[in-house]
């Protein structure tokens, strides 16, 4: 597994943002990786939003799901 | 029942619509079509090797039983729950990719969730193109990384702290001995200070003195004139 790149997207203005998923050309998000999904995850271990992560919305709704399945497993926590 | 060939759901021989669900269920019970699972499930983390093992043969059997291909067995050991479920705080985690068709993932799930030593499982439909990767928290180089720069950052600390001590051992000998120079320099600007006091009045006396015999000479000259 090739390591992924995360842009700092919060320095950015919104028209220059990228993709971190797009960028790394990764087109499934796995619920086991969770090295990366919790770089998406709030201090309260809330899904952070878009405009925050700077994700596009197809990776978006892929990422939401991985978490989820991952709170599931007790791999991510629900709340702090 | 057949295939839509434009949609792709199915309907019945004459292209009307299924509307009983005991029908649909049936339908896909029959059919023998295969797809791509992945199934994780957690033990309870007081089980023995010995327990553990006899439990996997035995899904193995169960496996082999519904005619089912496992691709991929992984086992993650002991791992801390990121909350408590059913009072356990640890599970032994177990991954498992496998073909199977539809009706047995039914079975396969009836079976987990009756099963006392498992405390929770999950099985999901994955794309065919499917490889199983295993993700790491961390390199142990980093992590080792990271450690090295704390363990620095405390000597650092510790050496700061040492430092500050010197200084500050420096400083106490160096602050009494000024204290009696400070007191000697109050004298000597209380001193001067008086002295100033007195200069500027004799000199301004002697301005004034000054200043009065000019002006007396000067009104004296006018007046003469």
């Amino acid at each position: 597994m090739a390591k992924v790149i995360f842009s700092t997207n919060q320095k950015h203005p919104l028209g220059k943002r990228r993709c971190t998923f797009c960028t790394n050309q990764i087109d499934e998000i796995d619920y086991k990786d969770i090295p990366t999904l919790k770089h998406f995850v709030d201090g309260f271990k809330k899904i952070k939003t878009r405009y925050y992560s700077g994700v596009c919305l197809n990776h978006q709704k892929k990422l939401a799901r991985a978490i989820k399945r991952a709170r599931n497993m007790a791999l991510l926590p629900f709340t702090s | 029942l057949l295939r839509c060939p434009y949609r792709g759901h199915l309907v019945h021989k004459d292209y009307t619509m299924v509307k009983k669900t005991s029908d649909l269920v049936e339908a896909v019970e029959a059919s023998t079509d295969v797809k791509l699972y992945e199934l994780m499930f957690i033990l309870k983390p007081d089980m023995l090797e010995a327990a553990v093992t006899k439990k996997l043969k035995e899904l193995s059997k169960f496996f082999e039983d519904g005619s089912a291909k496992i691709k991929t067995e992984d086992n993650w050991g002991k791992k801390s729950l990121a909350y408590r479920i059913k009072q356990q705080r640890e599970g032994i985690y177990l991954i498992y990719d496998f073909e199977a068709p539809t009706k047995f993932v039914r079975e396969l799930n009836d079976h987990l969730r009756i099963d006392n030593s498992v405390v929770r499982h999950m099985i999901i439909s994955v794309p065919a193109d499917y490889t199983y990767l295993k993700y790491v928290e961390e390199a142990p180089e980093e992590k080792a990384a990271k450690k090295k720069i704390i363990k620095n950052y405390e000597k650092r600390k510790e050496e700061s702290v040492g430092e500050e001590a010197k200084i500050a051992a420096r400083k106490e000998p160096v602050k009494e001995e000024p204290k009696t120079p400070v007191k000697k320099e109050e004298v000597k600007e209380v001193i001067l200070e008086e002295k100033l006091k007195d200069e500027p009045e004799k000199e301004s006396k002697i301005n004034k003195v000054d200043l009065d015999e000019k002006l007396d000479k000067l009104l004296g000259g006018d007046l003469n004139i």
